[in-house]
């Protein structure tokens, strides 16, 4: 058991150093995490059947849920290449929806 | 990250609570005791102690706003706006204040208040000037010392990174259920590891809301995309939807006689019944533009929301809407009020700072777990001679100055107020100075401890002891500075000013046990050797400053490992 | 909110003399299954009621709230008699039982 742990910590060839990863993710949810909610909070506010008003005050109440949830995705993925892409994808499909909806 | 996903959690766990934790012991503290601000308050001014206190009166109630409409009108004539306060449950004293006109760059004017005495003809005027428990309610969320919108930012992402410890730690702790009940004292870093696991066990929903509400309070600051799509940029729209009875004119240019406020009381009866009033505002009085406006007293409903009939100050007409009535509103309200919990009595809101304690438990218990595992790792290298690391200082710095420092900090600021002489310039400043210039005392002590390394318990048990010798002789102090005492107050039914002093003098208690505790208990066992029997006979030459980056690496992995096996 | 407390304290303790090491602690041996089980239900039957006398003292929305601080305080005294003086749990449970039948029961009546 202890022997396949210390196999498994080996780090794979191409990946990045432990400083590097953190920052990534760091940079990645605070900042994909953050764009998400804001879109996720202005495609809710404009497309809920609610009063302006309504729409608005759920979509901004919901929105830290999903900062959050973004958060823990970021940082429990293996690939650095998805936590990147990840939000940078969201981000874009949900300014679409935007664009499309409002 | 990592292998697993529960690892993953448990790196986030760890270092998103690390990240904020300090800043999150102040928010927390300040927070907690921010629920009874009205009730510090009252303490903070002894100017009030004495002849004032009475209760709601509704027959009184026509006569007590003639009374004061009169007496402003005489004594500032010129104000932005008027407010004459009733008794209430937490201000049991009728009070006449105004507000000055803003000045340049000021959101408002100086806010005066001149209370009513007993007998309903004298006034007192000379309140000494202190925040009182005001300070604590603005240090929670406005820091000090900052701008105020930079201090909401970064309480902002404390808050956020709170809601991730929150969210990774509950699904970190497989054992929740099983664990429920666990607590096993005086067993070094598993005794805080079960503290850390009981204290936010047992308030989860409670951290939970608080956090999570905490950010919708000051959702539109961080958040305000949906608001301004939707209102195409005009904030004063929005505000004015979201908040349609607050009144957000200045006061007009023009001069008109103001309508006499006591004739309105029998409409306000009509739409409210024989309901309890908590004031009524007259915004710009004189002017134009003026508007009287009844606050009802809603008790225990649960809303954070002030229920206003506004009338127009010149004609003495309805002018109000209320507020809005749908269900995302009144979910908004609620949550709004969970966190701050206005609505709720003296027992509730005891019940309120107790998980709120609990929440300072939980992140005390956490930092000081954190600082006795590194010890651990480094017990054998410290106990060969090496000095502990920087991290270790650090870490072990920051937690007395914190831990240790509030309590005291806050024992200073209720003496400032007692002690410093009432004609003072900046007075109320001032005692707010002495809060974190002790703050700033203990945190000099110990960064001149770590760098001589000679950082140890006893330094706790100094500190804490004498915050427990500061909170019992509070009362005392109390007494003699405001001419009432403990026996007089209880006496005299004063019972917001008999809790306190209670208080104060079960946290003496509290404080005491602990610096006891300190003593008695091998807390941690590097520094004083209480393990060094189980390591004394692998005498490896000491490798703590010579880890390479690999070493370091297998260092941090089995760290981890340790904290899970610790939770095995 | 007096009654509201003591059926706390009485379901939390049951709860934990229904887990095994909580009651060895207390009462020297392992519980049965049967044990286990009725001190379960009885426990979570209690914790209804205090819920119920919370909600019936003061309204729905603030009983409610209230009951949560009741939970917190209840279950944190409940742990730290384990932690200190396990042996005591099982007199400090009939106290508080004959208590909060004399005072319900006189609450009843009145």
């Amino acid at each position: 058991m202890n022997t396949s742990i210390s196999q498994r910590l080996t780090p794979i060839k191409r990946d990045l150093s432990p400083r590097a990863s953190v920052i990534v993710r760091l940079l990645a949810s605070l900042f994909g995490g953050y764009g998400v909610a804001a879109l996720t909070t202005v495609l809710l506010a404009q497309s809920l059947p609610l009063s302006r008003l309504d729409a608005v005050l759920v979509g901004t109440m919901v929105s830290f849920s999903l900062f959050a949830m973004m958060i823990i995705r970021l940082f429990s993925l293996r690939s650095h290449l998805r936590v990147v892409l990840e939000p940078v994808a969201l981000c874009s499909l949900l300014y679409g929806l935007t664009l499309v909806l409002g | 990250m990592k292998e697993t996903f529960f690892r993953s959690m448990t790196w986030l766990h760890t270092w998103a609570g690390l990240a904020v934790c300090w800043l999150l012991l102040l928010i927390f503290f300040a927070g907690s005791l921010s629920y009874f601000r009205h009730e510090i308050s009252l303490w903070s001014k002894p100017e009030l102690h004495q002849a004032v206190f009475q209760d709601y009166d509704q027959r009184q109630v026509e006569q007590q706003i003639t009374k004061g409409q009169a007496y402003l009108a005489d004594k500032a004539p010129d104000a932005a706006s008027w407010t004459i306060s009733f008794p209430s449950e937490r201000k049991p004293y009728l009070s006449f204040g105004w507000a000055d006109a803003p000045k340049a760059g000021e959101r408002r004017g100086k806010f005066h208040e001149h209370v009513v005495n007993q007998d309903g003809q004298q006034m007192i005027t000379d309140i000494r000037d202190s925040r009182g428990g005001n300070f604590f309610y603005r240090l929670h969320f406005d820091l000090h010392y900052l701008p105020v919108v930079a201090a909401r930012w970064i309480v902002g992402l404390a808050t956020m990174a709170m809601l991730i410890a929150l969210i990774s730690g509950v699904v970190i702790h497989k054992r929740l259920f099983k664990d429920f009940f666990s607590f096993r004292p005086a067993k070094g870093s598993r005794s805080w590891l079960d503290a850390h696991n009981v204290s936010a066990v047992m308030a989860l929903p409670y951290h939970l809301i608080i956090t999570y509400t905490g950010l919708i309070t000051l959702m539109f600051m961080f958040m305000p995309w949906g608001a301004l799509q939707q209102y195409d940029g005009d904030v004063r729209a929005f505000r004015a939807d979201l908040n349609p009875a607050r009144i957000q004119e200045k006061p007009g240019d023009t001069q008109a006689p103001l309508f006499d406020a006591a004739r309105l009381v029998s409409q306000v009866e009509r739409q409210w019944g024989i309901a309890p009033l908590k004031q009524v505002s007259i915004t710009g009085p004189g002017r134009d533009n003026s508007r009287i406006s009844f606050t009802l007293n809603s008790e225990q409903t649960v809303t954070d929301r002030r229920n206003l009939l506004v009338f127009d100050g010149v004609t003495g007409e309805l002018k109000s809407l209320g507020n809005p009535e749908s269900v995302t509103y009144k979910t908004y309200d609620t949550l709004m009020s969970l966190h701050t919990a206005r609505f709720a009595d003296w027992a509730l809101r005891g019940l309120f700072f107790l998980c709120g304690l609990l929440g300072c438990a939980m992140v005390a218990t956490g930092t000081l777990l954190w600082a006795v595992k590194i010890a651990q790792k480094q017990q054998k290298a410290i106990k060969t001679g090496a000095r502990p690391s920087i991290g270790l200082r650090l870490v072990d710095g920051l937690n007395i100055s914190f831990i240790c420092g509030l309590p005291l900090a806050t024992a200073g600021f209720f003496y400032a107020n007692r002690l410093l002489p009432v004609d003072m310039v900046d007075r109320a400043q001032r005692e707010v100075d002495l809060f974190f210039i002790t703050l700033a005392v203990i945190a000099i002590v110990a960064l001149w401890d770590g760098l001589r390394c000679t950082q140890s318990w006893r330094r706790w048990r100094q500190w804490l002891a004498l915050s427990a010798l500061a909170f019992a002789a509070l009362p005392l102090l109390g007494a003699v500075t405001s001419g009432q005492s403990l026996l007089s107050n209880m006496a005299d039914n004063q019972w917001t000013l008999v809790g306190f002093d209670m208080i104060s003098l079960l946290s003496a208690l509290a404080l005491g046990f602990a610096a006891r505790q300190v003593s008695r208990t091998k807390l941690i066992s590097s520094r004083q050797g209480a393990t060094s029997r189980l390591n004394s006979k692998s005498a490896t030459p000491s490798t703590a400053n010579t880890l390479t980056p690999r070493a370091a690496v297998n260092k941090k992995e089995s760290r981890d490992l340790s904290l899970e096996e610790a939770r095995q | 909110m007096i009654l509201a407390l003591c059926l706390g304290v009485i379901a939390f303790s049951l709860m934990a003399l229904s887990m095994f090491g909580h009651y060895k602690d207390c009462f020297g041996r392992a519980p049965t299954r049967a044990e286990q089980r009725w001190l379960t239900g009885f426990a979570w039957l209690l914790l209804l009621g205090s819920y119920g006398q919370c909600i019936h003292y003061y309204h729905l929305g603030y009983g409610s709230i209230v009951f949560f601080g009741v939970m917190t305080i209840t279950a944190l005294s409940t742990i730290l008699l384990l932690s200190y003086q396990a042996k005591r749990l099982p007199l400090v449970l009939t106290l508080t039982s004959v208590f909060t039948l004399v005072f319900g029961g006189s609450s009843l009546i009145a």
